[in-house]
């Protein structure tokens, strides 16, 4: 008796058992459906926005006397790989670099000249025309550090940058917008182009609120507080009127690691949306600046960090179109300058140079020479007995007439009299078909 | 070899205009010339490539040995060369002068052997062979002897010391300069405070001795303009007239013009300076001729202005202040409002000028700061005009799109705007004082050009005349000179002691 309860027990289990491990599978099932039917809708969704974003690119296009390029999916793609990279890696002290495409018409950047990847154009800008590669000084506030206009020109400079959020600070793109743009009101007659803001989010860090509709920053004059959303960015820049504006970006601080990262690139990819519905640009040329790394470079020794750099800069410009500029921002250094350029970079801009001078320093072809050094209180000699044009000019003639190898090696062999070239140098040029 | 020469060309009574080369530098000054001030021997805000475009006017640089003790200091210069080395303006005037308006403390711990100076460095006493050191080292092109600077308020007893220590550092001068290699051309300097009887046996004993020209110290400090006239004319009428005479002191364009009139030939440049550190632009009518075109461009742009404040573009704010009528309107006349309208103050037909509230006197207020003159001395500054100047830091001048003055042919008047460079200002941009230094000594230059033609085609009273009358009109009916206003903003970033405040206000005077 009791073995036949037993058995029976055995025989209801063994189904039971069937019973569940069936509805298991058919729950199982039922999510794997949902989950693709999730995944399709979501395909479907962002789908359907690229097509608005093109459509109404294409829209724009029209009315708009600048064209603007279209998104440039693969880009993205090589963007979210890299970033998700950096995200999981190492991720020292980001900075942000973007490559901008879609500056000007397609007949406005002419390659004049190209030695493998690297290259020399002639970007036609409203106010100027352009000889890149270029680097641009950076006027905060409406003026590059104590140097008038006239000085400016004279050193050979072609494009300066403004701070949108600055000059919204002080003294404001109404009263910049009444003085007829920032070149009137500065009494600038070249190129200009004003970042989007998003850099103060990390240099004001500590007074700035990110949340997904802006970002919230405090003003470090008074204390008052100014909401920049992207499409506050796009109203902002167009009111100071420069030659090539920004898209506000979500730049991440030089300590975070991890899904901030990759939260910021989310988020910037998400503005850049709203800044496309946000422009007017009916009589405002419009440049634009489509995708953004967050990206990781860390200090002057982070050999790593930098050799993310490098690769993250040629497989941008691999996969950017021939006929569009291409801006690193915030990249400075000669050196990365150097570098970047061999890679097929043509634009940049740092504080560097500026700010590297009211510290006392100067920039010569061995290096940097400290001239509040007490050895420097009695050297007679100027600060370059060979210095008569800009770096990136000297640059980019090397490009036209096809010394560009020799250009670099000449650089490399003043920097590093010893030969140490750092390895990642070595790896990008070789990258750039050029052999050190 | 150093050579220094100067001729007179044209006097008018006691007012002479002349002619001071240096033919090793290349450089002729004509004079009255403002001899520009620097700070370790470079001017302040400008580059040398700026400098230079200031022009022929602006090649004579004061340069203070006092800023050449440490820092560099005279070992280093050795190794230049000398001063012109070490700053490459080979093709410069340089004058090696320890006074400066705006570093002068009373109450220095000035003894029998040292005078003592604010340098860069801190508060430094000074031997005579120290300064010597420093000159021969230097190697400028003029050098005025060590001296003992005092108030024109000091005792009897301590002014009598004064001449006669300055006598005998003026003998140990040129005893070292006879031991080292250089014929410098050494400068007699010449003290005495506020005693008649002193200036004279300062003068002539000065004049005894081997100079090559005259430094009038102690000018500036404590006496009334009408005492200054007669301690300059008791000093100078014991000068020989062929030798040249600086003056350090007198910036004030009513106080060069007496210097001028007493027979001064060098001014010190200090007071652009101080205006532009105050954030001030000199608007002051330079001269007759360009008063009628600044006349015309103002009218145009005043125009300009009372429209775009009707169009409600400006708010306010776009009336620009210029002074207030304060009741003196009868007094007026044509070329007040010429003038007003140049400066940006009168409404489109005169009828009535506008009036706004002193933007400086609400700030002061909020800020709970207590000006340091009583208030009913304060003048009635209006959008920031004072006497002549006009205070960019006001926000009167936010939205203002013309040149600081109308017609001016400086670098920042044809590049630049009032509102650029009240916003340059607001922000602490360094650019700010170099635009305000640019205008500010080039209308500078151009006030002691006026004066030069005046002399020469000898009309000069007839110029101060028309100045000072000029200038009434724009400073509301009071004489600038009479008016008891310390420039705060100049000082704000030098120590201001309790005694400068009792200075008699030809240093804070503008």
């Amino acid at each position: 008796m009791a073995r036949r309860v037993k058995k029976e027990t055995k025989k209801r289990e063994k189904v039971e058992r069937k019973q569940r491990k069936e509805e298991e599978q058919a729950a199982i099932e039922a999510a794997n459906r949902a989950k693709e039917l999730e995944q399709q809708r979501r395909l479907e969704k962002i789908h359907k926005q690229e097509e608005e974003r093109e459509a109404m690119a294409k829209a724009v296009e029209v009315s708009v006397r600048m064209r603007f390029g279209s998104v440039d999916h693969r880009l993205k793609n090589i963007v979210r790989e890299e970033s998700q990279l950096l995200a999981k890696g190492k991720g020292k002290a980001p900075e942000a670099i973007a490559s901008t495409y879609g500056t000007a018409n397609e007949s406005d950047l002419e390659v004049l000249a190209r030695w493998n990847r690297a290259r020399a154009s002639l970007m036609m800008l409203p106010h100027f025309d352009c000889h890149t590669p270029m680097f641009m000084p950076v006027g905060t506030q409406g003026t590059v550090k104590g140097l008038t206009t006239t000085q400016l020109e004279e050193l050979g400079c072609q494009v300066i940058l403004g701070n949108t959020y600055h000059l919204e600070n002080r003294p404001g793109s109404d009263l910049i917008y009444q003085m007829g743009g920032l070149h009137k009101f500065m009494n600038w007659r070249r190129g200009m182009l004003t970042d989007s803001g998003g850099f103060q989010m990390v240099s004001l860090l500590q007074l700035a609120e990110i949340t997904e509709e802006g970002v919230t920053f405090q003003s470090p004059v008074d204390g008052t507080r100014m909401l920049l959303t992207p499409e506050a960015s796009i109203q902002i820049q167009n009111k100071i009127g420069a030659d090539i504006i920004m898209a506000l970006d979500d730049v991440v601080s030089s300590t975070v690691t991890g899904p901030r990262v990759e939260e910021a690139m989310h988020r910037t990819l998400r503005w850049i949306d709203r800044c496309i519905k946000g422009r007017d640009g009916e009589d405002t040329f419009l440049g634009f600046v489509w995708d953004l790394v967050e990206y990781a470079i860390g200090g002057v020794s982070g050999g790593e960090a930098k050799e993310a750099f490098w690769r993250v800069v040629e497989q941008c410009t691999a996969a950017l179109p021939e006929n569009k500029p291409r801006y690193v921002m915030g990249v400075g250094y000669p050196l990365d300058i150097l570098v970047c350029s061999a890679l097929g970079a043509d634009m940049y801009d740092c504080v560097y140079p500026t700010r590297t001078a009211r510290f006392g320093t100067a920039l010569i072809p061995e290096g940097v020479l400290k001239l509040k050094l007490a050895a420097m209180a009695t050297d007679l000699r100027p600060i370059d007995p060979t210095c008569d044009c800009m770096f990136t000019e000297k640059m980019r003639n090397s490009i036209i007439d096809g010394s560009f190898p020799e250009f670099v090696r000449d650089f490399l062999k003043k920097q590093f009299p010893a030969g140490d070239v750092p390895q990642w140098v070595c790896n990008a040029l070789a990258a750039a078909g050029i052999q050190v | 070899m150093t050579v220094l020469q100067f001729a007179v060309q044209t006097t008018v009574g006691a007012a002479r205009h002349g002619l001071l080369s240096l033919p090793q530098r290349g450089v002729e000054i004509a004079t009255p010339a403002v001899v520009l001030y620097t700070r370790r021997g470079l001017p302040v805000h400008l580059t040398a490539d700026l400098l230079r475009t200031l022009g022929p006017d602006a090649r004579s640089l004061q340069v203070n040995p006092v800023h050449f003790l440490e820092s560099p200091g005279p070992d280093i210069v050795q190794v230049a060369g000398s001063i012109h080395d070490l700053l490459s303006f080979h093709d410069y005037a340089l004058f090696a002068l320890t006074s400066d308006p705006l570093e002068f403390e009373a109450g220095g711990t000035t003894t029998k052997t040292s005078a003592s100076f604010e340098t860069p460095a801190g508060r430094r006493s000074v031997t005579i062979s120290q300064y010597m050191e420093v000159i021969n080292a230097m190697k400028p092109d003029v050098a005025a002897s060590l001296t003992d600077e005092i108030l024109a308020t000091s005792s009897a007893k301590r002014t009598i010391k004064s001449v006669d220590r300055s006598l005998r550092w003026l003998d140990s001068c040129l005893d070292l300069r006879a031991t080292g290699s250089l014929d410098l051309p050494i400068f007699g300097s010449i003290q005495g405070g506020g005693m008649i009887a002193e200036r004279e046996r300062s003068a002539c004993e000065t004049a005894k001795r081997e100079v090559a020209g005259f430094h009038l110290g102690g000018f500036g400090r404590g006496e009334t303009y009408e005492e200054r006239s007669l301690l300059l004319q008791a000093a100078i009428n014991h000068l020989p007239p062929e030798k040249p005479r600086h003056i350090s002191g007198l910036g004030v364009p009513e106080d060069v013009l007496q210097g001028i009139s007493a027979g001064v030939d060098l001014f010190d440049g200090s007071y652009a300076h101080r205006l532009t550190m105050g954030g001030f632009a000199m608007v002051f009518p330079p001269d007759e001729e360009e008063d009628d075109v600044a006349f015309r461009n103002g009218v145009h742009v005043a125009l300009g202005s009372a429209v775009a404040a009707q169009n409600g573009q400006a708010k306010g704010n776009g009336v620009i202040g210029g002074m207030a009528n304060g009741g003196g309107g009868g007094g007026r006349n044509e070329s007040a409002q010429r003038y007003a309208a140049e400066v940006g103050e009168a409404d489109a037909d005169g009828a009535t000028l506008v009036e706004l509230k002193s933007h400086r006197g609400r700030e002061r207020g909020r800020d709970g700061k207590k000006d340091k003159v009583g208030k009913g001395e304060l003048p009635e500054e209006h959008g920031g005009v004072v006497s002549g100047a006009i205070n960019l830091r006001s926000t009167a001048y936010r939205l203002d799109g013309r040149p600081i003055l109308a017609g001016c042919e400086c670098f920042s008047c044809r590049n630049h705007s009032r509102a650029y460079i009240h916003h340059l200002l607001n922000t602490s941009e360094m650019l700010a004082q170099v635009l305000l230094d640019i205008h500010n000594i080039h209308h500078y230059l151009r006030f002691f050009r006026a004066t030069r033609r005046a002399i020469s085609e000898m009309r000069f009273s007839e110029y101060c005349n028309w100045f000072l009358k000029r200038r009434l009109d724009c400073s509301n009916g009071r004489p600038a000179s009479q008016k008891r206003f310390v420039m705060e903003e100049c000082h704000s970033r030098q120590k201001y002691s309790e005694k400068a405040s009792l200075l008699p206000l030809s240093v804070g005077t503008f």
